[in-house]
């Protein structure tokens, strides 16, 4: 499925700020926390504006890349400033239009789960791109498709964070109920300006769960570096080759 | 979830405090890389853009100065950071604002 042009903030917010540098924010609504906002500047950052794990993560990135889920194509435009043959994917048709506009030579607008066949040696979902799987049962899909798409000794380079953090007390523990779904799995709406996108869930995983997850599907899961706060980046690859 | 709400509401009155203690003198960044960074990120971006992100945030440095000194939703107080190291870290809070630190 892909984003309908009228129903798309993220990617008209982004298509604003690159045409006329509004950096009016995104309004997010979660169902785990107060209404936060989402600068659309941030999505233009260059190497040295990313975080640590997005650094790390595009240094590690190599041979034919696909950027799932790239947004305004920042990661993707630096990989092919380094000469790497990128492929910068993403549902929402303004933000493929700003890749476009932004010189990024392959661009498509299309489902991750919709691809054909294909060998990458390179999976990159950065800022939380893994949270496309929705909920932990979503890795089933997630690591099927990822099989038809990677080569022989290819890799996924994503990042995630633990959310447990926005649950802590003033004590220290956690209040969390466990009858509930995962404390990850986010319910997502977001504005912008008069334009409201259709409603989404998103996950954000713990490193054990994903470790877990990858094993249960014949891959290996390193963390390569933790972030400063609950976060880290992971190298996914096949453990049958 | 309700009783998570309910209870992330309470906090907003309960702040638990923080004993950081900023050098005197220390500069804005500073103070943010030791007191800030690891919940609002790198560049005060949160994580992912979001999650704590200040960089996009409108609020006026009179009402930052009441959160930070008091606390908020989820946030501990720093009642120690004051004076010059307050103003000082409000400076640098501002300038992390790329675009709409450009406007004001």
């Amino acid at each position: 499925m892909l984003i309908d042009k009228n129903q798309d903030p993220i990617g008209t917010a982004l298509l604003r700020f690159y045409e006329t540098q509004d950096d009016t924010p995104i309004q997010v609504e979660m169902d785990i926390a107060e209404e936060d906002t989402l600068a659309p500047s941030y999505f233009f950052r260059d190497f040295e504006q990313c975080p640590a794990l997005e650094q790390t993560a595009l240094k590690l990135a190599h041979g034919k890349v696909l950027d799932v889920g790239a947004g305004a194509g920042s990661h993707s435009l630096y990989l092919q400033n380094q000469g790497l043959d990128v492929t910068a994917l993403d549902i929402s048709p303004h933000s493929v239009e700003v890749m476009k506009k932004r010189g990024l030579a392959k661009v498509r607008l299309a489902n991750f789960y919709d691809l054909p066949q294909e060998s990458f040696d390179t999976l990159l979902l950065l800022m939380n791109g893994i949270g496309l799987v929705q909920t932990l049962d979503g890795f089933d899909a997630f690591f099927l498709k990822a099989r038809t798409l990677l080569a022989p000794k290819g890799q996924i380079l994503l990042d995630s964070s633990d959310l447990i953090y926005m649950f802590e007390q003033e004590d220290g523990s956690y209040l969390i109920d466990l009858n509930d779904k995962y404390h990850g799995e986010v319910a997502f709406d977001l504005s912008y300006k008069n334009i409201t996108g259709q409603p989404f869930n998103w996950l954000y995983v713990a490193e054990d769960l994903l470790q877990d997850a990858a094993e249960e599907h014949g891959f290996n899961c390193e963390i390569i570096q933790q972030g400063p706060h609950y976060d880290y980046l992971a190298k996914l690859t096949l453990l049958d080759v | 979830m309700k009783t998570l709400l309910l209870s992330l509401t309470l906090l907003s009155t309960i702040c638990i405090g923080s004993d950081y203690e900023p050098p005197v003198g220390a500069s804005g960044a500073q103070i943010f890389n030791d007191a800030c960074m690891a919940c609002h990120g790198d560049n005060g971006t949160g994580k992912f853009g979001l999650f704590f992100d200040l960089t996009s945030s409108t609020l006026q440095v009179e009402e930052a100065k009441v959160i930070i000194q008091q606390g908020g939703l989820m946030m501990p107080a720093f009642p120690n950071i004051n004076g010059k190291e307050l103003d000082a870290l409000l400076t640098y809070l501002v300038s992390l604002r790329p675009v709409l630190a450009a406007k004001e």
